[in-house]
């Protein structure tokens, strides 16, 4: 119960013990627990002292990892094992002495055990042995047992000798923490009242810092107090010093100034006294002027002449009050006037505007004008259009396109129609050819016709003679006959039967004959017959009716197969007249079509270029739309404004202009120019002026460039060449050679027009290089002879190098 | 499910619609860059449909772009817009000097449920799809067309201001920024010429570029 409390107080102490002292009492706690206790390894120096008081509380202060000791503490040897596990080796104490307890007892059990077994099968000697054996082995372990009592004994002695040791030890450690506690108590006291005297020190010191702060405070007001004091003593010593000064000065200057006054008192008694005479004198005066005036009124000699000022007086007031009236009006009028003025101003301007309007408007109205005449033109082209269109052809000529088209095809079957009637000429020319042909042939025939008449007549003429032939021969043939039978009959008669041969066959063939002409005869009529019959028939000619014949002979031959190709031809010549129409039709409606398309495409171009160009839509179906802030609108919207703002500003600029003008006309002074020309003309003076800036600049970046360039030159000539050119306004050119001895000789050339070199050499700024020799001769070999300058140079050049480099050493100056 | 299949190789109508009004937008940026609209220094480069392009750098201008293209975008998807047009005109005197007339035509997708099964897949083969490399190579001739255009077009003296119409439909919503225009068209002698087009499948773009003739050209 002692241990929390002291760890208590352990933690009590530490914040007012220093942690040295701590550590040292720890320290000290350490090492008597080390004297004391074997070597056990101190864990926690707090939870040492417990250690060693109680075996049970072990699992609670230590590791889990020293849990087989507790169980150690409950097999049964409470004490050993606590004094074993205090041994100095952790590892194999503990389980080890858990061993050993079991090894002590169970070799002796089981070898009893063993026995036992044996005696039970052996005889009873062996048992008698036996016994004794194990009478000896108990008394052994009786034996044992002893000593092991005695070594509990001893260490049960040792234990408690050595709890005695340690209780004594925790006796001393418990006196002498309460030593310690009572130090601790009696140090706290101290501080407690060293604390108590600083506090009350600290309080002293506070009241006194108080005391003397307000001390200090009270004093710097003093002072500040004393100061101001002195302040103002200072200034009011300064005051009364001023203030005897001046009180000396003005003390002098009012002893001057008494003086003075005194001097004008005396000055203005003399003043006064000659006033007052004069005064007098004056009195007099105005009381004799006095009775002048009595005199002069009672005269009334002015009474008119008031009269006439009065008059006049009145005559003036009154004219002046009509002027007054008239400037009242006239004021009124001019408030008006300038009204009207600002109105006329903006009447102007709208009248500008109306004017542009109008402007636009007479524009419009001539446009009008020509679109009138323009519609004239084309309402009387209409009507010529119309002129034949009677009010039931509206439907088929409703529009000019309907008008042109009908006109189209109409044209198209015009052309179709002379082609035909063309065709048809042909034919009827052919026709007319075949009618001429075919009335020759008429001619002919009725010559022809004429002809057979003759003959026929001839042939009629035979005819009746061959009839009356054959009526004579008919009647001879009938005499004959007549002859015959009587002859037949005489005969009969004659020779009863019997008659001659000869005459019988005679007889035969003369009946055969007869038979052949009555034949002959009968087809001749017979074709006489059929001839008239003929030309009564016909009564033309007779080729004709040869062709007839043969033609209806013919036709009677033809008839059967004839009939049947001849109606299937006309049939088939229908069909084609037929078809040819509908082709004509067919190429009529095609060329109609033709003519539409091309309209039709005409019309589709104007259409793309109106989408294209003029961006026509249809107004039905489509709207234009536009974003409300496109930059086009906005950069109009800008313009707009500005132009109304600096419109404004001109209105106003131009009232003033007016007013000025106005002011100016009062003045009878010239017209004012007007500001926007002077404007203007600044302008162009701002412009000229920087145009003749940027002109100067770009001349100066010339002529920089120039000298730039020249001076590149002139420095690529000396480099290259050795000579340096300088150019004099007079045209010469100076030369001074690199290898010169001195810089202010040189060569001096002028521009020789006509001669033979280029430049003339005029002698040199020093003649002393025309002294030289070499110089001489080169002028002589190159110059005089050769006319060659560069020659001359090159060779004065080397002279030169020669003369610099030898002159150096020899010390001749020559150049 | 078709449908679903192929939407992967035929362009979505919001692709299509992406694609032309971004097409719009290069060549409209381009258009004011070849004619000098604007100075080149308010132009950046950019690397698009494989060309080398300059869009504005300028914000106000490129601000007046995105509006406009964010509702030509939605008029396309509702189609709506029949055609956009890129008024140039001079500033002293408003006159309009060139209109680049872009029209879009509404195209019916191909119906690809059909194609494949049905024997007409032959037929509808003559007209071939578009893949994504096609369109592009098409826009790109239009842009390589527009940049070409300088040569034949008259040369441009005088400042200049432009602005965007489109051609919507009669019953089009209209928002309040949008106003009524009028047609701005080109007064006196002109002449147009036809540019290239091309198709997503679902709308066909057909440009054209109209120009004034100088007087002394007469």
């Amino acid at each position: 119960m002692a241990d929390p409390r002291r760890s208590l107080q352990y933690e009590a102490i530490t914040p007012l013990v220093s942690s040295r002292t701590l550590n040292s009492a720890a320290a000290a706690a350490a090492g008597s627990q080390t004297v004391g206790s074997s070597r056990l390894p101190l864990r926690d120096p707090h939870a040492a002292p417990s250690v060693t008081m109680t075996a049970g509380r072990l699992p609670m202060l230590r590791r889990p990892s020293s849990g087989d000791l507790s169980r150690a503490a409950s097999s049964g040897i409470p004490t050993a094992p606590a004094t074993v596990s205090r041994l100095p080796t952790r590892r194999p104490s503990v389980s080890g002495g858990s061993e050993l307890g079991s090894t002590i007892t169970a070799p002796g059990t089981a070898s009893r055990i063993g026995t036992l077994k044996r005696t039970s099968s052996a005889a009873g000697l062996q048992q008698e042995s036996e016994l004794t054996t194990t009478k000896r082995q108990l008394s052994r372990a009786l034996h044992e047992i002893e000593e092991l009592k005695h070594t509990h004994e001893r260490q049960s002695i040792e234990s408690t000798s050595a709890t005695n040791a340690l209780q004594a030890q925790l006796k001393e450690y418990v006196a002498r923490m309460e030593r310690l506690e009572r130090h601790r108590a009696l140090l706290m006291g101290k501080e407690r009242e060293g604390e108590e005297k600083e506090k009350a020190r600290r309080a002293e010191e506070e009241s006194r810092s108080a005391e003397l702060q307000g001390q200090v405070r009270g004093l710097r007001t003093e002072l500040s107090e004393l100061r101001d004091k002195h302040a103002e003593l200072g200034a009011s010593y300064r005051d009364l010093e001023h203030s005897a000064k001046q009180a000396t000065s003005s003390e002098e200057s009012t002893r001057r100034r008494v003086e003075g006054l005194e001097r004008e008192l005396e000055l203005a008694r003399r003043e006064a006294a000659e006033a007052s005479s004069e005064v007098q004198q004056e009195r007099e005066r105005r009381r004799k002027a006095e009775a002048e005036l009595e005199q002069e009124k009672t005269r009334g000699a002015d009474a008119a002449n008031s009269e006439v000022v009065r008059e006049e007086l009145h005559r003036q007031v009154s004219h002046l009050r009509t002027l007054e009236k008239e400037n009242r009006k006239l004021v009124r009028k001019l408030d008006t006037y300038e009204r009207q003025h600002a109105n006329i101003e903006v009447l102007k301007e709208t009248n500008k505007a109306l004017e542009k309007k109008v402007r636009t408007m007479d524009e419009l109205r001539s446009q009008m004008t020509t679109q009138e005449v323009e519609l004239d033109a084309l309402r009387r082209e209409k009507k010529d259009w119309s002129a034949f269109l009677g009010p039931s052809d509206v439907s088929e000529f409703s529009s000019p396109r309907k008008v042109t088209k009908t006109l189209a095809a109409t044209r198209i079957e015009n052309a179709t129609f002379r082609e035909k009637l063309d065709s048809h000429h042909l034919e009827l020319h052919k026709r007319d050819r075949i009618i001429g042909e075919l009335e020759a042939q008429v001619a002919n025939l009725q010559a022809e016709l004429e002809d057979s008449d003759k003959a026929l007549s001839a042939a009629e003429g035979r005819a009746r003679q061959d009839e009356n032939r054959g009526k004579l021969l008919k009647q001879e043939v009938e005499m004959l006959k007549r002859h015959l039978e009587s002859y037949t009959t005489e005969e009969a008669v004659n020779q009863a039967g019997n008659f001659d041969e000869q005459k019988t066959a005679r007889l035969a063939e003369l009946e055969t004959l007869l038979e052949a002409h009555k034949h002959e005869v009968s087809e001749l009529s017979k074709q006489v017959g059929h001839w008239r019959g003929l030309v009564e028939r016909y009564g033309g000619s007779t080729t004709e009716i040869v062709d007839l014949e043969e033609r209806e002979s013919r036709k009677k031959g033809e008839d059967e197969t004839g009939v049947i190709v001849s109606r299937s031809l006309e049939e088939q010549l229908r069909l084609n007249e037929e078809m040819r129409e509908e082709l004509d039709e067919l190429r009529n409606a095609n060329e109609l079509m033709e003519q539409d398309i091309d309209a039709l495409e005409q019309q589709v171009a104007s259409l793309e270029e109106d989408h294209g160009i003029r961006g026509s839509y249809n107004p039905e179906t489509t709207k234009v739309l536009e974003f409300r802030d496109s930059p086009d609108r906005v950069e109009h919207a800008i313009r707009t404004s500005t132009l109304e703002r600096l419109r404004e500003e001109n209105r106003a600029l131009m009232g003033r202009i007016a007013e000025l003008e106005g002011r100016a006309g009062e003045a009878g002074a010239v017209e004012l120019v007007p500001r926007a020309s002077l404007v203007t003309l600044q302008a162009d003076l701002q412009a000229a002026k920087a145009a003749v800036q940027q002109k100067e600049t770009m001349l100066k970046r010339i002529s920089q460039a120039v000298a730039e360039k020249t001076e590149a030159m002139r420095m690529a000539v000396a480099k290259l060449l050795g000579y340096q050119l300088s150019f004099l306004d007079s045209g010469r050119i100076r030369v001074t050679s690199m290898y010169a001895p001195s810089k202010d000789r040189s060569l001096a050339f002028d521009p020789w027009p006509g001669g033979p070199t280029p430049y003339k050499l005029v002698s040199a700024a020093d003649e002393k290089v025309m002294r030289s020799g070499d110089v001489r001769q080169s002028i002589n070999f190159w110059l005089e002879n050769r006319s060659s300058l560069p020659g001359f140079m090159a060779s004065l050049t080397m002279t030169l190098y020669e003369e610099t480099t030898r002159g150096a050493a020899g010390g001749v100056v020559i150049g | 499910m078709a449908t679903k299949r192929k939407t992967g190789q035929v362009l979505s109508l919001k692709g299509s619609v992406k694609m032309v009004s971004e097409f719009f937008e290069y060549s409209v940026n381009s258009i004011l860059y070849q004619r000098g609209i604007y100075p080149p220094e308010d132009f950046k480069m950019v690397k698009k449909y494989g060309l080398t392009l300059f869009t504005s750098a300028d914000e106000s201008l490129e601000a007046y772009i995105q509006s406009v293209m964010k509702q030509v975008q939605a008029w396309i998807l509702a189609g709506k817009l029949d055609s956009l047009a890129l008024i140039l005109m001079t500033r002293e005197t408003r006159e309009v000097v060139e209109r680049w007339q872009f029209d879009i035509e509404v195209e019916e997708p191909p119906e690809v449920g059909k194609e494949n099964t049905g024997p007409d897949g032959a037929v509808k083969a003559a007209k071939p799809e578009k893949t994504a490399e096609q369109i592009q190579k098409d826009i790109q001739d239009i842009m390589r067309q527009i940049t070409s255009s300088v040569t034949f077009l008259p040369a441009l003296q005088d400042k200049y201001v432009f602005t965007i119409l489109t051609y919507a439909a009669k019953d089009t919503e209209v928002p309040k920024e949008w106003i009524d225009s009028d047609p701005h068209m080109i007064i006196g002698n002109a002449e147009q010429v036809k540019l290239r087009s091309f198709s997503t499948n679902r709308h066909k773009v057909k440009g054209l570029v109209a120009y004034r003739l100088g007087a002394d050209m007469l």
